[in-house]
C-alpha cells in the first residue's frame, strides 16, 4: 500500500469510540517512553476525528506508522486535502470571547504542531501523512 | 480526566485533572451548564496535562454562556502543553486568568 518500508499498520474502523485504541497505537509505533507524547497524541485525536466525523464514518481506515515519527492516514471519502483545503487561522484575531466564532481549530492545530503535513489523493484515497518531532519529557 | 466542583458563594471552583480529550471536554461542559447557583466559574487547570480541539470548544462555549448570564469563567494554572495549545490558538487572551484560586475567588467576591 505504500512504497516505502513500513513499520506497522493498523487497519481499523473510522469511528470515535476507536480513538483510544489508535492514540496507543501511534503512540507505541513512535515515541520512546521518555518523550512527551502530547503533540503526537492531539495530531493523533484531530486528524482520527475529523475522519470519523467527516471524511468518513463507520468506514475502513488504515494507519501506517514509520520511523522517525511519521503517521499516514489512509481512508475514503471526498478528496479533501487539509493542507490547503480550509481558510487558515480561523478567526484567530477576535478581540473578545464572545466574538470568537467555537470551532474550525484542530486542522489548526495539526499544522502547527506537526513538523510538516502532507497529503495526496490516490485514486478512491485520502493519504495524509503527519511527520511531529517529539521532545523528551519536561 | 478527573472533574471536582466545590462552590463558594455565588462562585464554583472547578479543578481538573489528567487529560481532557473528546469524550471529557463534552462532560466538563455539561458540568459547568449544571452550575446554575454559582454565577461564576474558576476553573484550575493546574493538574490538567492534555487539550485539544474538542477541549478548547468547550472552555469557549463555556465562557460564553457565562458573558451570557453576567458571570466570569476565570482560568486558573494555565501551564505546560496545555498553555501552549491556548496561546497557538490565540484563546489565552480572550480569557481571563488569575495567579491562584484564592485571587480569582477575591477579585470576584
Amino acid at each position: 500500500m505504500n512504497d516505502k518500508a513500513e513499520l506497522a499498520v493498523l487497519d481499523t474502523v473510522a469511528a470515535p469510540g476507536n480513538l483510544a485504541a489508535v492514540t496507543r497505537f501511534v503512540r507505541h509505533q513512535c515515541a520512546a517512553p521518555s518523550q512527551d507524547t502530547a503533540p503526537l497524541d492531539l495530531i493523533v485525536e484531530e486528524v482520527f476525528l475529523n475522519i470519523a466525523t467527516h471524511a468518513c464514518p463507520d468506514q475502513p481506515v488504515r494507519i501506517a506508522c514509520s520511523s522517525p515519527s511519521s503517521v499516514e492516514f489512509i481512508y475514503g471519502g471526498p478528496a479533501f486535502d487539509p493542507t490547503t483545503g480550509v481558510p487558515p487561522p480561523p478567526d484567530l484575531d477576535a478581540l473578545s470571547v464572545t466574538g470568537r466564532r467555537i470551532g474550525g481549530l484542530g486542522v489548526f492545530l495539526v499544522c502547527q504542531m506537526a513538523e510538516s503535513v502532507s497529503y495526496r489523493r490516490d485514486g478512491d484515497l485520502n493519504r495524509l501523512t503527519v511527520r511531529v518531532r517529539l521532545q523528551s519529557s519536561p | 480526566m478527573n472533574i471536582e466542583t466545590s462552590v463558594q458563594g455565588h462562585t464554583a471552583v472547578v479543578v481538573l485533572t489528567g487529560r481532557m480529550d473528546a469524550d471529557h471536554a463534552a462532560r466538563f461542559e455539561q458540568a459547568c451548564a449544571g452550575l446554575v447557583d454559582a454565577r461564576h466559574i474558576v476553573a484550575d487547570l493546574t493538574a490538567l496535562t492534555y487539550v485539544s480541539s474538542m477541549g478548547l470548544r468547550s472552555f469557549l462555549a463555556i465562557a460564553q454562556a457565562r458573558k451570557a448570564v453576567g458571570g466570569e469563567f476565570v482560568l486558573v494554572g494555565l501551564g505546560g502543553f496545555v498553555k501552549q495549545v491556548f496561546d497557538l490558538t490565540r484563546i489565552t487572551a480572550l480569557m481571563r486568568t488569575a495567579a491562584s484560586v484564592e485571587g480569582a475567588l477575591e477579585e470576584l467576591r
